[in-house]
């Protein structure tokens, strides 16, 4: 049976994909409690560049899995694409950058591992 | 991931300015090491930047150094290891455990040497990047 995604350590694989890259554990860009730290004036710092951006509250880890799995498909990326990365526009707030609401994804290939987090909006 | 919901650790512990490697892993079939770095904002801007360092090159020689003595510090061989936010890492050895630096298992002075490789880390992928950036723009 498979292991609880929440079991997963930080940093260690939470699922690999069939083109041999795995998507890791990033508990630092998991969602906070945000009413709480906006309240100690905290939500900057805490989705800053030293703590992470972090995602909004209805990303489970179920979900980070399913959708990474599905950007990475569609991208095409494997093992032999090498270190890259591609951002997302979704039209709902995705997540929390330097204390703002934001809509932007990046997913992050290293070559092996996966990971993805909130970036600042771009775009006007 | 709304499984986590309380204030990340970290505040109260050691603070740690970037350049700060947020992942590290040593890909033995490559024979190399696929860093993930925060960069100094005079740096990059972006939140991460991702390095490449061959292990035989001289800035893999260094991360080589960094690891042994982390491994030394922990009494066993470090494989990977994640920032966590803040002050926070976590590690993987070869043996397959885990440990994060804010668990406690090191005495203080053993965790400020452990704080002392980990910037130099961050310091050898900053530089490795920023040595490629100037290079592919002829600088």
């Amino acid at each position: 049976m498979r292991r609880p995604l929440r079991e997963v350590r930080d940093g260690q694989a939470l699922a690999v994909l069939s083109a041999g890259l795995a998507i890791v554990r990033r508990r630092k860009h998991e969602p906070i409690d945000f009413e709480a730290a906006g309240k100690k004036g905290a939500l900057r710092r805490l989705t800053g560049k030293l703590y992470g951006s972090k995602f909004s509250a209805e990303w489970t880890l179920d979900r980070y899995v399913k959708w990474i799995t599905e950007q990475v498909s569609a991208l095409g990326w494997s093992l032999q694409t090498g270190p890259i990365h591609h951002d997302v526009v979704e039209a709902q707030i995705m997540g929390y950058c330097q204390g703002q609401p934001v809509h932007t994804i990046r997913i992050v290939s290293d070559g092996r591992h996966l990971h993805a987090y909130p970036i600042e909006d771009t775009y006007v | 991931m709304s499984e986590s919901v309380e204030l990340p650790l970290g505040e109260k512990g050691h603070l740690v300015d970037p350049p700060i490697v947020d992942h590290l892993h040593y890909d033995a079939p490559g024979q190399r090491y696929l860093v993930t770095f925060i960069p100094d904002d005079n740096v990059s801007h972006n939140e991460k930047e991702v390095v490449v360092i061959a292990k035989r090159s001289s800035d893999g020689k260094r991360v080589s150094l960094r690891l042994r003595q982390l491994s030394t510090l922990f009494g066993k061989t470090v494989e990977s290891f994640v920032h966590g936010g803040g002050g926070d890492f976590s590690f993987g050895f070869s043996d397959n455990s885990t440990a994060r630096l804010s668990d406690g298992g090191l005495d203080p002075a053993t965790t400020a040497q452990a704080y002392i490789e980990l910037q130099d880390l961050g310091m050898i992928a900053q530089i490795a990047f920023r040595e490629r950036a100037l290079a592919r723009s002829g600088s």
